[in-house]
């Protein structure tokens, strides 16, 4: 058992560092990707216009899928700009999705408020979901994030990159790492 | 009215998992994420006496068909899930009151939804399993610590044994010993501000804090879960509920 606990471990350690999946293809179009779709979870989120979309409203483009809250100071702000910064050098048809896990505090106003003042356009979409919801995308999607006592949340800055069917082409952890991202999107 | 009956104590037989009470109580983790995070008060809950079963998972199958593994969404669960049952609902020789294993986060999480719970979380899970046989508390207690790294270190048996083998003093058994199980926030562990400081901490750091039984076994559990995605599934790790409140 433990030299498969360790295997494990060790495989954990080397997944830290940012990986693609599958080499991205030399054409122009979006390789196509074997990974599950995302979208096969069936999950309802409410987006900043309070409307209940699916978590594949975007399907049919490219899009850009991280997790957020939109009272955390520092860290979110900063994804937000590389998400930005990834967009200005992105094909005009890459979206967007940012998915709150903090649905109790984050209404469609408050959304809406946030992506107004960030300048967010039609590009982005801001959504919530039910706390059992939000589990199983993140837990899909790997991106690791817990709740603290004190209602603050600690969490990673995992962005993945979903084909048109919402598989994973590609993903990144942590701050200014857009070149995987747009690689794989060229 | 007498086959009706049967049926109904047949079902009891199968479905009910014996929640026994633990906790209040308060979780002090080996590793903190954050220095607010050193005494997490637990509130009272419900956890299954035993490990859920080949045969309790069966009848989830059956009931949840989607949940075969011929049916089951590649996203839910990975290629190995369920492979030790002879047919999509047959057990064969899959062992009917072992734990079951090669289940994935998703399928043990709807089994407990089925059942009216939920999986337990880190802190409810780590308080039921910090229990000897006679107390609550035994991290401190080396034999305790031992036993249950040496189980940590010995092959997994090619046939898991039946479960019940050992009850801790909240009542609740196999917490250690037989198969390894699925918590809700297994992706939440070492998490913190930087991840790159939880990353280091997690691959080099921890070897330091190894000299303490009770801080090495507690940093497998973490380094094992840490390593899990949502849709894997392997021999030795199962599962078991909690409930908010008392189920009958």
């Amino acid at each position: 058992m433990r030299a498969a606990l360790l295997l494990l471990a060790m495989a954990a350690c080397s997944s830290r560092s940012t990986t693609v999946s599958p080499a991205p293809a030399p054409a122009a179009k979006l390789p196509a990707s074997t990974a599950p779709s995302v979208y096969e979870l069936g999950i309802t989120l409410r987006d900043s216009a309070d409307q209940r979309i699916g978590l594949d409203a975007l399907r049919g483009g490219p899009v850009l899928l991280t997790m957020f809250y939109a009272s955390c100071a520092v860290a979110c702000p900063a994804v937000i700009e590389d998400l930005r910064r990834t967009l200005a050098e992105a094909p005009p048809d890459v979206k967007v999705l940012l998915v709150s896990f903090d649905p109790a505090r984050d209404t469609p106003a408050k959304l809406a408020e946030l992506a107004a003042a960030r300048g967010l356009d039609g590009r982005w979409t801001l959504a919530a979901a039910d706390d059992a919801d939000v589990r199983e995308l993140a837990a899909a999607i790997g991106y690791r994030y817990r709740k603290l006592e004190t209602g603050e949340f600690f969490h990673g800055s995992t962005i993945v990159l979903l084909d048109a069917e919402g598989r994973p082409l590609a993903r990144t952890e942590g701050f200014n790492q857009r070149e995987p991202l747009l690689e794989a999107l060229r | 009215m007498i086959a009706r009956g049967l049926l109904l104590l047949a079902f009891a037989s199968v479905a009910s998992a014996n929640p026994v009470p633990v906790g209040p109580g308060t979780y002090r983790p080996t590793f903190p994420a954050s220095p607010s995070e050193a005494a997490v008060p637990v509130a009272k809950f419900w956890l299954d006496r035993d490990p859920v079963t080949n045969t309790q998972f069966l009848a989830f199958v059956r009931a949840k068909p989607e949940w075969r593994r011929d049916r089951v969404k590649q996203l839910r669960a990975d290629a190995s899930y369920l492979a030790h049952w002879a047919a999509p609902d047959a057990l064969g020789d899959a062992p009917a009151s072992a734990p079951v294993v090669h289940v994935s986060w998703f399928a043990a999480r709807a089994y407990c939804t089925w059942r009216g719970g939920r999986l337990p979380v880190e802190k409810e899970w780590e308080l039921a399993a910090a229990a000897s046989e006679k107390a609550h508390d035994a991290r401190g207690d080396r034999a305790t610590q031992d036993r249950i790294l040496a189980w940590y270190a010995e092959r997994t048996p090619a046939r898991l044994p039946d479960v019940g083998q050992r009850t801790n003093a909240w009542g609740v058994r196999d917490m250690h010993g037989l198969v390894w199980e699925w918590i809700e926030d297994f992706n939440s562990a070492l998490v913190t501000a930087d991840s790159r400081s939880s990353g280091d901490m997690f691959c080099g750091g921890a070897a330091a804090k190894s000299q303490d039984p009770t801080a090495y076994a507690t940093f497998m559990r973490l380094a094992f879960r840490s390593s899990l995605e949502a849709r894997f599934t392997t021999p030795i790790l199962g599962f078991r509920c909690a409930y908010d409140e008392e189920i009958r």
